[in-house]
């Protein structure tokens, strides 16, 4: 899919843990796994509100659009 | 600790797997045995007794029909029969032909069968309403509506090579009687199966994508 989810780069920026990750947005470990590992179909708005909330970022820190080849 | 899923209807769904597993049994012993005979007929000329062929007939004239404590007794006709006959020997050509459609029909009607298997399989692991068993449904309805034309065909192929090769007293044998042959019955349920699968499919693409929605 050309959607990259960057949101192990942003954890590694912000020193945190997927698992206070989890903690401090309300969803599930599977499911930020899911997300992290970009088998995600969508992403709520609301989940993108929270996780940017929490690593202080902004939504295009986390989602990538690149070209397929 | 790993936790266990509970599957609600476990029971019924090994009840039912058990029950198309030995119906698949049966019906693959059927085909083969069915397949072997013809064959053995075809290479020996040996009496085919044990192979019934539809034709389609007409009784002639009227039959009395008794009706208890009726005035009188009514009169009947025989019209639309659908019947079968054996016979000591069919023409080799005849019977392969016929053979092959009735096994065609018989082999279409296994893969059903066996993809009905593989649909309560997934139900028993949990994983019934995805797309796969959508795709296994329409294929049930295709194999179906496939079975139900070979066998309205074969019906029409034997009826038609025997009705000007029967003699029977007072029964006259026809090529072909539309309502004698028509039953759409079983057609209108494999179409129905189509539509259900088509909105089976559609439902269980909806719900993966919700399943992923984070």
């Amino acid at each position: 899919m050309p959607i990259v989810v960057n949101l192990d780069v942003m954890l590694a920026r912000r020193k945190m843990s997927l698992t206070e990750l989890s903690g401090k947005v309300g969803i599930t470990m599977s499911n930020l796994s899911i997300l992290k590992k970009g088998k995600a179909k969508a992403i709520r708005f609301s989940t993108l509100q929270a996780i940017c909330e929490v690593l202080d970022c902004q939504p295009a820190d986390i989602l990538e659009y690149r070209t397929e080849e | 600790m790993e936790a266990t899923k509970k599957i609600y209807g476990e029971t019924f769904i090994e009840l039912l797997l058990v029950i198309f597993r030995l119906s698949f049994f049966i019906t693959a012993v059927g085909i083969i045995f069915w397949a072997i005979y013809s064959m053995v007929l075809f290479l020996t000329d040996g009496p085919t007794v044990h192979q019934a062929f539809p034709v389609f007939f007409r009784g002639q004239g009227e039959g009395i029909l008794n009706v208890p404590n009726d005035i009188g007794a009514a009169k009947f006709r025989m019209y639309h029969a659908l019947g079968y006959i054996v016979s000591d020997s069919v023409p080799k050509g005849f019977l392969a032909l016929f053979s092959v459609i009735h096994v065609s029909g018989y082999i279409f009607w296994l893969l059903c069968f066996g993809l009905t298997i593989r649909i309560l399989d997934a139900a028993r692991l949990g994983r019934f309403f995805i797309v796969e068993n959508a795709i296994r449904l329409r294929y049930i309805g295709l194999w179906g509506i496939a079975y139900f034309v070979l066998n309205k065909l074969m019906v029409v192929v034997s009826a038609s090579y025997f009705s000007d090769k029967l003699a029977f007293s007072k029964v006259n044998f026809l090529s072909f009687d539309f309502f004698g042959w028509i039953g759409l019955n079983s057609l209108f349920g494999f179409l129905f199966l189509l539509v259900i699968s088509e909105a089976f499919r559609i439902g269980a693409q909806l719900k993966e994508e919700s399943d992923l929605t984070i």
